[in-house]
């Protein structure tokens, strides 16, 4: 199934999704779901019916502002009760979707996060409290918006911060690495990502060149910290790691991997580096450079120099600037506070996202188009409010920090106005969604 | 094989679960011992085309109806029941079905698959029975589901349910294909014996509305007629039961189909 299949059956009216839960803990993980749903021999997982425990309210809240906050109810009629002797706290969860008709292939990844708390509601419901590691907003500049040395390619540029301090597996089984609270600073310094206590296995960039023209992510650094990436990388997105999606480069000195696979390259690492803390650049000669940050406290950070005129961002409308959006980025690791400077956000210019026809006819009357506060509209005022939008289905390609164009049947949004998504709240088995929206 | 036009309801018996064994061994995710565990996520799987699967009682016990429930059998599908009076299948037969159509043609005919579970049942004079064998020959199947199997009383009310009893056919969400759907059937039973009123009650407070059981609305339909009214459902309502007349006892129930 193409993306865009999947998204044509999201958008249809009253569909009754499935949703699947896999929750891990250190032993195992149990397979749950909203309705019955069996894999078959050969797929992944193999032969497993899906627990249908989960309780009908279902909901991911996600903010620029806070932590990723989800809440999973399960109904527990015995069958969990050995649940309080296992370890669950920190633990990858993943939440899937699709249709009961479907081969488990074309279920698509909603939500991937960590297990923040498991609390008993009754005694035949427990909650599951899931968070993600960070959440890093992406600003999705799509179409023809990224130029780079006559190479017009489509990507996406990070920034933001994680929250919290998580261990992530991505590793062999008794290997965990810790994601501190990461901070990318509007004035550039950055607070790092420990790995293995030793930043041992940090990413850093090399200076070759790419060696073609297909999108190649390079880093410098321990091969088991890329081999533990990439298997990463293709777990979250449900890929096979085999030559048909990436290639290793053995002639580099640097370790490096070429994903040939492109359609499914910014997918993959919108999912993965969403979830390790990390983000990317392409720098001026169509290389992906990959970010992971350090402690400025206790190592040099790895933060390759990327030339100005390097990256040059196509404007593709008019739209006003954001002036929220900032990248940050050193150009020399040796002398941090001296070194990282700022774009801003005139130097960036979002593309507007303009929600189809069927999304329109969708808002929720009583939208609140207006300051809550001062039930005044929301013009051209200085202050910038948020306001809520509600959505009768799901929006599997909006996400934080997303620019998104909102039009309505109402005075003053007929022609659309543009605003920053910095809340999405998604009722995953109602089909609802409902959109923070900042302007 | 029906044996009367009257409703009958099949409430299973406990049987021995640690004593059942299949051959082939079946995927280690989905174990033997789901088919008798009423929810519908927990089902059997064997790969293959032949299946064999045993199991006892824990004494001597009677019945007079097999079900087994949420298969996945071709239209090219058999099911051989045979009955023992003793628990190491080396006494003596005391009921042997022979090999049977695993699935009514109708169900293919009319595409079911995504509308109603496949069950099978298959009812027959009373019988005194310690284990049961089921040999399974599927030859257009890669792999043999069973989600349910259970043995054991059927009731049969003398005079059927009446005339205002109905079938119903919910759907949960509008998707054509995903929502949830399943039927209700309503049943009112308006005179039962006392005896049968009697050993109606003790079935159904034994089984609770946690435990299954299943319904079949016209045992002598065949087709998409007999499909249609029989399903393997719990009970919704609590009991209770009007008495009337000196002997006559007034039932009304509400059997949902477990999906």
């Amino acid at each position: 199934m193409t993306n865009e299949d999947f998204t044509d059956w999201v958008n249809e009216e009253g569909i009754n999704p499935v949703v699947l839960v896999e929750v891990s803990h250190t032993a195992g993980t149990f397979y749950l779901s909203n309705k019955f749903y069996a894999t078959e021999t050969g797929e992944a997982p193999e032969n497993v019916s899906y627990d249908v425990s989960l309780n009908q309210s279902f909901i991911i809240q996600r903010s620029l502002d806070a932590k990723t906050i989800g809440s999973i109810r399960v109904y527990n009629d015995g069958d969990f009760d050995d649940w309080q002797n296992l370890a669950f706290i920190n633990q990858p969860i993943k939440v899937f979707i699709g249709d009961a008709q479907w081969p488990r292939d074309d279920f698509r990844l909603r939500f991937s996060g960590i297990i923040d708390d498991l609390i008993e509601n009754s005694p035949n419901e427990f909650e599951i409290k899931i968070t993600a590691i960070n959440e890093l907003p992406n600003i999705n500049l799509s179409g023809n918006n990224l130029l780079l040395a006559g190479t017009i390619n489509t990507y996406s540029i990070y920034r933001g911060s994680a929250y919290g301090s998580k261990y992530y597996k991505i590793a062999d089984a008794d290997q965990f690495n810790q994601v501190d609270n990461m901070t990318v600073y509007v004035s550039g310094l950055a607070k790092a990502i420990a790995w293995d206590g030793a930043y041992n296995n940090a990413f850093y960039i090399p200076s070759e060149p790419s060696p073609s023209a297909t999108p190649y992510l390079s880093c410098k650094g321990i091969i088991n910290s890329l081999k533990a990436f990439i298997t990463e990388l293709c777990s979250r997105a449900s890929m096979p790691i085999n030559s048909a999606n990436f290639a290793l480069f053995p002639d580099y000195t640097e370790i490096g991997a070429r994903f040939v696979n492109t359609l499914s390259f910014e997918y993959i690492l919108n999912e993965v580096l969403r979830g390790i803390g990390a983000f990317y650049v392409i720098n001026g000669i169509g290389e992906i450079e990959f970010y992971q940050l350090k402690d400025p406290e206790t190592a040099a950070p790895d933060i390759y120099l990327i030339a100005e005129e390097n990256i040059i961002i196509r404007q593709s409308n008019t739209d006003k600037i954001l002036r929220n959006l900032v990248f940050t980025h050193s150009i020399d690791h040796s002398d941090i506070s001296q070194q990282i400077f700022t774009y801003t956000a005139s130097n960036i210019i979002p593309v507007g996202f303009q929600f189809d026809d069927k999304a329109v006819n969708s808002f929720v009357s009583g939208t609140s188009m207006i300051n809550e506060n001062t039930r005044q509209r929301l013009l051209r005022s200085k202050s910038r409010k948020t306001f809520n939008a509600k959505i009768k289905r799901m929006v599997p390609n909006i996400n934080l920090g997303m620019v998104v164009n909102i039009t309505s049947n109402t005075t003053g949004w007929r022609e659309g106005r543009n605003g920053i998504v910095v809340g999405i709240t998604e009722h995953l088995t109602n089909n609802m969604a409902e959109l923070t929206i900042w302007r | 094989m029906a044996l009367s036009d009257n409703l009958n309801i099949l409430f299973p018996i406990t049987v021995n679960e640690n004593s059942i064994a299949v051959i082939p061994t079946p995927v280690t995710t989905l174990p033997a011992k789901n088919v008798f565990n009423s929810r519908r996520d927990k089902f059997l799987r064997i790969i293959g085309t032949n299946a064999t699967i045993k199991f006892n009682t824990n004494s001597l016990e009677e019945t007079t109806a097999i079900c087994l429930g949420f298969l996945n059998l071709t239209d090219s599908s058999t099911i051989r029941i045979r009955l023992y009076n003793d628990f190491n299948q080396t006494g003596l037969i005391v009921h042997d079905s022979n090999a049977l159509p695993g699935v009514d043609p109708a169900y293919f005919q009319w595409e079911l698959e995504n509308l109603f579970p496949q069950v099978y049942f298959y009812s027959f004079e009373k019988v005194n029975f310690k284990s049961v064998v089921i040999d399974i020959v599927a030859p257009g199947n890669s792999q043999i589901d069973i989600g349910r199997i259970m043995t054991g009383f059927i009731f049969e009310p003398k005079k059927n349910y009446s005339l205002n009893s109905k079938w119903q056919w919910q759907e949960e969400g509008n998707d054509r294909i995903s929502g949830n759907k399943y039927r209700i059937f309503s049943l009112d039973l308006k005179y039962l014996e006392n005896i049968e009123n009697d050993r109606y009650e003790y079935e159904k407070m034994k089984a609770a509305k946690q435990g299954d059981l299943l319904v079949c609305l016209q045992p002598s339909a065949t087709g998409l007629d007999f499909l249609k009214n029989t399903a393997i459902c719990k009970r919704v309502n609590d009991i209770s039961r009007v008495r009337y007349r000196e002997n006559t006892n007034k039932h009304r129930d509400l059997y949902k189909e477990v999906i």
